[in-house]
């Protein structure tokens, strides 16, 4: 037990999964100049890896706590790049479409890399706070990432679909484009990923009601995170009705789609860094 | 392109799946798509406004644009701090335009409520349709019907090829291995199988949309009848509770902490009391609260007593000589002897951050903090009360009482905890989790269940079987395409169905 809690409460897997899912990232690109499918396999071998130690670091960390790995900034961000990265492997198991991982891969590393830009004392086991102390709190947090990370895929694969576009739109089909699938794909699969994102997103803003309301007696109370979710809620329900009668397509769609997790980065980092801020400004 | 249908029943069609509705109708034959008698919204112009989608989109991005302001702009301030943070002009736009509670403004309420008509409307307009599309769907389609459909593909087999049982037992073979609900009927010459799956993927997007207004109304409920208030109680008090006509007796109060300090958690062990009984007992925690008839305690905070204390210490000194003289711990409110004086003393009022009120002449405290603790005494000589002077912790050396010989400085105080428990009631509450229960449920449903539907039109024909196969595919365009094109290559191969069954997903051919 004691060995668990050591490397639970150490950095070592964290820094492992980060030293893993850089070599994946730069193995997908270099799949993307090769075109050698040998590539490809090698890079979706360490980013499945990756994910083992990614799982294996949250379970530690998980053990050594005792509670659940996700409870501080550094936490959520493996978080969501567990989630990221499973999402991704089904998407690739389901549409073979191994080329994304690049991109994928590149805002996953965006967010391990910050979290190991934290400053030390954000990266520690701390216990919990007691209101933060709840299993709702738990299922809350876990599912919002896993929404995030299906939005995060939806807005990447929606960058892919922008690049594509355009080099198609000069005649060229791209020395590293060409591996992508077809436009009309990349279209229908940003989509998808939205449609597995928006019911997760609703999902996790409703175990947060149920923890406020189990907290502080109010299910609702417009804080900014809340309201924020409210928001990004607003802006995928909006892109969702838009696709329907096939009005929002292509380019649009694909813009609305990167619109939209922006909004998430913001719920994400923003609430937390920006609104507080300018409060303290204000005052 | 279908003929003679007006770009909203074409919408509608697209929404619903009710692919073969219209089909029966004239090219021309007016907008009617009811033919009852009396007063109808179907068809009206109001109606199809009310449930546009374009209605819809626009109130998202709306309401996500007003719903930005409340995160940057503080909420529910008085005037007065909007205009001295931002500027007299600016400020008094926000006040003026309701940003400074724009949840709750007009205008925002009446945005939710027009989303809520909206998508009332929708349901009216479209539910059923869909209904019909998922029970009542047209079997016997015609080939012309067939070709209007997005996938479309013909085949032209020998008949001798077919399995055993002819050629529609082997379509239904094919179309129920992937799950299909099969239907066959004859028409002349001809046989139609239809096959569909999904079909509960159809009343998702309904669900959802009943269930956001179960949801604002669930909402609506609670911002009527319910509250939220805040009290502070002691331990061993006992609170009469007047919105629920019980008591609360406090027996104890507690906190736990992590091995480094830190607070894990604290409790408060109650009674509910109902004509002095006990009615319900239950230890609350942080995340734990005491439910009792619809009344929620909550444990809130902890903290210092701002107007009681366990004990203070008080020192007594000589005013002339400045000569110690003696100390004594005092309970509250209870008098005690100053040893070796002749004084006898009673704490009889504290505050933790003292401040006086000129108007009534009366002491209150400013905070529940400690930012200016100070007591009051009340000093016998002998049996004989002497005065009632205030005493401050942070400035011994105000002694207001200049008639007695004694200086008496308030050198230390325990104040008791109090436990902060937020009392609530929420009568909609359990509605809005009936509606987040349904709206879940709604989305995945729609999210994740795709209707689909294939017609075959079977014609025998000398010793040739000609096969016509039309399909549509709600949402997954993709996903329905390369299955109806696994499902004609099926078709065409009757005798290797099953081998190619198993690689038929790996590759998609696109023919048609
Ligand atoms: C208020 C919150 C609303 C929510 C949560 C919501 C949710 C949904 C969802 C999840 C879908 C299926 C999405 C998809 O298939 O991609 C859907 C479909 C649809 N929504 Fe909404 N919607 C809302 C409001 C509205 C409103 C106000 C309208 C009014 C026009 C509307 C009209 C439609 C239509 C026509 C469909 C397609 C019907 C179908 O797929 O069967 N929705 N809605």
């Amino acid at each position: 037990m004691s060995v668990i809690n050591t490397i639970g409460s150490s950095f070592l897997l964290y820094n492992t999964v980060v030293a893993l899912y850089l070599v994946a990232g730069i193995l997908y690109f270099l799949f993307l100049i090769s075109h050698k499918k040998e590539m490809g396999q090698m890079a979706s071998t360490v980013t499945f890896s990756g994910w083992v130690v990614n799982t294996a670091a949250l379970v530690g960390r998980g053990l050594a706590d005792h509670h659940a790995p996700w409870s501080n900034l550094y936490e959520t961000l493996f978080l969501f790049s567990w989630a990221s990265i499973l999402g991704y492997m089904i998407m690739e198991m389901k549409y073979k479409v191994r080329v994304a991982g690049a991109f994928v891969m590149t805002l996953v590393l965006f967010a391990v890399g910050a979290a190991k830009l934290l400053p030390y004392r954000y990266q520690m086991v701390e216990p919990l706070n007691p209101a933060l102390n709840s299993y709702w709190l738990k299922i809350h947090v876990f599912t919002m990432f896993m929404s995030y990370a299906a939005f995060g895929i939806s807005a990447s694969l929606a960058v892919i679909y922008l690049l594509k576009k355009r080099s198609e739109s000069r005649g060229t089909t791209g020395w590293i484009l060409k591996e992508f699938p077809n436009t009309d794909s990349l279209d229908d699969m940003t989509y998808k990923a939205v449609m597995v994102g928006f019911p997760l997103l609703t999902l996790g803003v409703i175990f947060g009601a149920m923890w406020a309301y189990e907290a502080w007696g109010g299910y609702w109370s417009w804080d900014p995170k809340e309201t924020w979710s409210l928001i990004t809620w607003f802006v995928y329900a909006a892109y969702l009705h838009a696709r329907m009668t096939r009005g929002l397509r292509g380019a649009p769609s694909a813009w609305f789609s990167i619109g939209g997790f922006v909004s998430v980065v913001f719920l994400y980092w923003g609430v937390s860094f920006i609104i507080p801020g300018l409060h303290a400004y204000a005052a | 392109m279908p003929g003679g249908l007006t770009p909203d029943e074409q919408q509608t069609i697209e929404l619903t799946g009710a692919v073969g509705y219209f089909e029966a109708k004239e090219p021309g034959s007016g907008k009617k798509t009811s033919d009852k008698k009396g007063f109808t919204l179907r068809g009206t112009r109001i109606l199809s406004i009310l449930s546009s989608l374009r209605l819809a989109i626009s109130l998202f991005l709306i309401l996500a644009f007003l719903t930005i302001f409340g995160t940057f702009i503080d909420q529910g301030r008085e005037p007065g701090f909007y205009t001295s943070t931002y500027g007299d002009r600016w400020g008094g736009w926000i006040v003026r335009l309701k940003v400074d509670d724009i949840y709750h403004s007009w205008y925002y309420v009446s945005l939710l409520s027009l989303l809520c008509i909206n998508a009332l409307s929708c349901v009216y307009n479209r539910f059923p349709i869909t209904v019909k599309s998922m029970f009542r769907e047209k079997v016997n389609v015609s080939r012309d019907f067939l070709k209007k459909q997005k996938e479309y593909q013909e085949l032209t087999l020998p008949k001798d090829s077919m399995p055993e049982g002819g050629a529609a037992a082997f379509i239904k073979t094919v179309l129920s291995r992937r799950r299909y609900r099969v239907q066959t009927v004859s028409d002349g010459n001809d046989t139609v199988v239809f096959g569909q799956k999904g079909v509960l993927g159809r009343i998702g997007s309904h669900t959802a949309h009943l269930s956001v207004i179960v949801i604002l109304g669930g909402g609506l409920l609670g911002s009527l009848l319910g509250f939220r208030l805040f009290g502070t109680f002691y331990v061993h008090s006992t609170t009469f509770v007047p919105q629920g006509n019980f008591s609360l007796r406090v027996n104890k109060f507690w906190i736990d902490h992590y091995p480094n300090g830190m607070v894990k958690s604290y409790f408060s062990d109650l009674d509910v009391l109902k004509e002095g009984k006990v009615v319900r007992h239950k230890v609350i925690s942080v995340n734990h609260p005491l439910e009792y008839d619809g009344l929620r305690f909550y444990q809130a905070s902890f903290g210092d007593a701002f107007d009681r204390l366990k004990n203070a210490k008080v020192l007594v000194v000589n005013r002339e000589k400045k000569q110690f003289l003696g100390q004594v711990m005092l309970p509250w409110n209870t008098l005690a002897p100053v040893p070796k004086t002749d004084l006898s003393l009673k704490v009889i009022r504290y505050v933790s951050d003292f401040a006086f009120d000129p108007k009534t002449k009366s002491v209150y405290s400013k905070s529940e903090k400690s930012g200016n603790p100070a007591i009051q005494v009340a000093i016998y000589q002998n049996g004989k009360e002497l005065g009632t002077p205030w005493y401050f912790y942070n400035f011994p050396q105000i002694q207001v009482m200049k008639s007695i010989p004694y200086f008496i400085v308030f050198a230390g105080y325990k104040a008791p905890m109090y436990t902060g428990l937020e009392v609530a009631k929420d009568p909609g509450v359990k509605v809005v989790w009936a509606g987040s229960f349904l709206l879940v449920g709604g989305l995945f449903l729609s999210s994740y269940v795709y209707h689909r539907k294939i017609w075959v039109r079977i014609r025998e024909q000398s010793g040739a079987v000609h096969l016509a196969v039309g399909g549509f595919g709600h949402k997954d365009r993709l996903g329905f395409e390369k299955e109806f094109h696994q499902v004609v290559r099926d078709l065409g191969v009757p005798r290797k169905a099953d081998s190619l069954n198993a690689e038929g997903s790996a590759t998609a051919v696109v023919a048609g």
